[in-house]
C-alpha cells in the first residue's frame, strides 16, 4: 500500500507492432510537481495522454487514488484533467469554452463569478475576453483560456502537455503563474511535459527523463545516440565534426540503438592514475557548470563528441573543476544501458 | 414571346389571389419534403458521422458507395419504390402508392445519401484535437457524440440545406410514385411539368417562381451560414 496519488504498474503501449511506451513501476505523490522531458518520439505526449485517461494503454495498471481505473472510471476522470499539446478550443465564445466542463458535469452554481475567477487567474479579464470569439484570440490567449477551462474544475490532478510551446513569454509566464497557483490553493498534482529541460528542472519537485519509450527516474541521463563505429577493437559513439573526444562505449549490439549513462555515473577526474582499469574513458572539456536546485550538488556540462553530457559532483568539489578545463571522464560499463 | 409575358402576368396574379389549386401544389410540396427530410437526417446524420468520424474495415468502399448514392437518378428511385408499394410489391398491402407518404419515401432515400455524404465530409473535415480535448473534460460518449455534432453544426447544416434543395426540385418520384393526382399528390414539380404540356404557361410560371423564390432562400441561408461559421 502506497500514499501515491496516482500507480502506474507493468506499463506497455503499442502502436501496432512497436511499443511506444513500456514501464515497469511510476509513481505520482500528491501535490507534488513531475516534469517530463525528453526529444520528439519519446513517450512524453504518450504518457500524459494515458496519464489523462484519454489513452488506454494496450497492458498494464492504472490506479488512481488506489482504485483501478481501466476501464477509465468517470470519478477519476472527473478529477484528472488535462492540457493536451493542441488542445482546440470550441466553436464557441471564451466564457463557453471555459464554463464547458462545468456544464457537462452539471455545475453551474455562480457559474459566471467561476468562470471570471479562472479567467481572471491566467491573466485575462473576463470583462474583454468573456464574449470574445475564440477566432479572435491570439495563440498565447487560446492557450490560457484552455488553461483556464481546465482550471476552472479544480481538478485534483492537472497534466499540462508542452504547455507553453510556442506562446510567448507573456502568456508562459502566466501560465506557470496559474498552475503554480492551483497546486499552492488546491494542492493540484502536476505533471508538466517540455522540451526544456532548465526551465522543468527550476519548477519540478524531479524531473524524467523519457527516451525511446522508456522513463528514466534518474535524476540526470546522458543519451548517446547512435549509430556507433567500430575503430580497432572498441565501439565509439564518434562525433560528425572533427572532434578529438569520441566517447568509447564497451560494445554495440545495435549499431542504430542508443547508449544511456545515468549522470551520477559518470565520474571525472584530473589525472588517470585513480580510474578503475575496467573504465571507460575519454577526454572532454568541461562546457559549465550550474547548481542543482536542491543546491546539494553541481552539474557540470561536458562537451564531448557532438553532444553535452552531464556530470554530477558534490557540491565540496565546486572549486576543483573550471569551465574550459579539459578532464578525464570516465564510467564503468555496467552503468550503460543500450535502448 | 408574348405568351411567356402574358404568362407571367397571370402567374403574378394566380400568386397573389391565392390560387387554390396552385397553392394546393405548394401544401403538398412543403408536407413531403417536410417528411422527407425529417428521416433522412434523423438517419442520414448519424450515419454520415459514423463514417467519417470511425474506422473500420470497408470505409472507403462504403464511402464510395454512399458518395455514388448521392447521383441516384429520381426515375430509378421512383420505379424501385414504385416496384416495392404497388399491389404486388413486398408493402403493398400497407396503401401507400398515389399518396404523399409514399412520396415521401422516395425522397428520404434520394436525399438520405446526400445527408450521410456531406455529413461524413464535415464530421471529416473536423479538428483531429477534438476528440482528446473533450476526452480531457472526462466526458461521456455520449456527450463526445452531442458535442461534435455541434461543432461540425454548420456542415450539417449545409448537408440538410442541399438535401432539400434536391428534393424539392426533383419530378422523377412525385411523378411515378405520387401519380401526380390533383388536390392530393400534385407537387409543385409535377404541376409544372403537366401544365407545361397542356400550354398552361401561367400555372407552370407562378409554381416555377414559387420554386425559384425556395432555391433562392436556400442559397442565401447557405452563404449565410458560411459567413458566419
Amino acid at each position: 500500500m502506497t500514499n501515491a496519488l496516482f500507480e502506474i504498474r507493468n506499463l506497455k503501449h503499442r502502436y501496432k507492432d512497436r511499443i511506444v511506451l513500456e514501464e515497469e513501476s511510476f509513481d505520482l505523490y500528491p501535490g507534488t510537481i513531475t516534469g517530463i522531458t525528453g526529444p520528439n518520439g519519446s513517450g512524453k505526449s504518450t504518457l500524459i495522454n494515458i496519464l489523462g485517461l484519454i489513452l488506454k494503454p494496450t497492458e498494464g495498471a492504472l490506479r488512481f487514488m488506489g482504485e483501478q481505473v481501466v476501464p477509465f472510471s468517470a470519478i477519476a476522470r472527473e478529477r484528472i484533467a488535462t492540457l493536451t499539446q493542441d488542445s482546440t478550443l470550441l466553436k464557441r465564445n471564451v466564457s463557453e469554452n471555459v464554463a464547458y466542463g462545468l456544464m457537462i458535469r452539471k455545475d453551474t452554481n455562480d457559474l459566471e463569478k467561476r468562470v471570471a475567477e479562472s479567467l481572471e487567474s491566467v491573466g485575462l479579464p473576463f470583462s474583454s475576453f468573456a464574449r470574445r470569439s475564440v477566432k479572435a484570440l491570439s495563440g498565447g490567449e487560446a492557450r490560457r483560456v484552455a488553461l483556464a477551462a481546465r482550471l476552472i474544475l479544480k481538478p485534483q490532478m492537472l497534466l499540462l502537455d508542452e504547455p507553453t510551446a510556442h506562446v510567448d513569454e507573456h502568456s508562459s509566464t502566466m501560465i506557470l503563474r496559474a498552475v503554480l497557483h492551483a497546486r499552492e490553493q488546491w494542492g493540484t498534482t502536476l505533471v508538466i511535459s517540455s522540451h526544456d529541460r532548465e526551465w522543468l528542472e527550476s519548477i519540478s519537485d524531479r524531473t524524467i527523463t523519457a527516451f525511446n519509450g522508456h522513463l528514466f527516474k534518474e535524476e540526470r541521463i546522458n543519451i548517446l545516440t547512435g549509430p556507433f563505429e567500430k575503430r580497432g577493437n572498441s565501439w565509439y559513439k564518434v562525433g560528425v565534426t572533427s572532434c578529438d573526444c569520441n566517447i568509447p562505449v564497451p560494445m554495440s549490439p545495435d549499431r542504430n540503438r542508443s547508449a544511456i549513462i545515468p549522470a551520477s555515473a559518470l565520474y571525472l577526474a584530473h589525472d588517470s592514475s585513480r580510474i578503475p582499469d575496467n573504465a571507460m574513458i575519454f577526454k572532454p572539456r568541461i562546457a559549465g557548470i550550474s547548481l542543482s536546485r536542491n543546491k546539494e550538488h553541481l552539474y557540470v556540462s561536458l562537451s564531448g563528441s557532438d553532444c553535452c553530457l552531464v556530470s554530477i559532483i558534490n557540491s565540496s568539489e565546486a572549486g576543483s573543476f573550471i569551465p574550459g578545463q579539459t578532464v578525464y571522464a570516465y564510467y564503468d560499463p555496467a552503468d550503460l544501458s543500450f535502448r | 414571346m408574348d405568351f411567356i409575358i402574358d404568362g407571367i402576368i397571370k402567374a403574378l396574379h394566380l400568386l397573389v389571389s391565392f390560387d387554390s389549386e396552385t397553392y394546393s401544389a405548394v401544401q403538398a410540396t412543403i408536407y413531403v419534403s417536410g417528411m422527407s427530410m425529417i428521416v433522412s437526417l434523423a438517419l442520414g446524420i448519424p450515419a454520415g458521422f459514423a463514417l467519417g468520424y470511425f474506422s473500420f474495415p470497408g470505409k472507403r468502399a462504403l464511402r464510395l458507395v454512399v458518395d455514388t448514392l448521392m447521383a441516384l437518378p429520381t426515375v430509378f428511385i421512383g420505379l424501385v419504390v414504385y416496384a416495392m408499394i404497388s399491389s404486388r410489391g413486398p408493402l403493398g398491402s400497407l396503401g401507400l402508392l398515389f399518396t404523399l407518404p409514399g412520396i415521401a419515401i422516395g425522397q428520404a432515400i434520394l436525399a438520405f445519401p446526400v445527408v450521410a455524404a456531406l455529413s461524413a465530409s464535415a464530421v471529416e473535415s473536423m479538428d483531429a484535437q477534438l476528440r482528446p480535448t473533450l476526452m480531457s473534460f472526462g466526458v461521456s460518449r455520449t456527450r463526445l457524440f452531442l458535442t461534435s455534432l455541434r461543432e461540425v453544426r454548420f456542415g450539417l447544416l449545409v448537408a440538410a440545406l442541399n438535401a432539400y434543395g434536391r428534393v424539392t426540385t426533383e419530378v422523377g418520384i412525385s411523378m411515378m410514385v405520387g401519380g401526380n393526382i390533383k388536390w392530393h399528390t400534385r407537387t409543385i414539380t409535377t404541376a409544372i411539368a403537366l401544365e407545361t404540356g397542356k400550354g398552361m404557361f401561367d400555372v407552370g410560371i407562378a409554381l416555377g417562381l414559387i420554386l425559384l423564390l425556395i432555391a433562392f432562400a436556400v442559397n442565401v441561408s447557405m452563404s449565410f451560414l458560411r459567413k458566419y461559421e
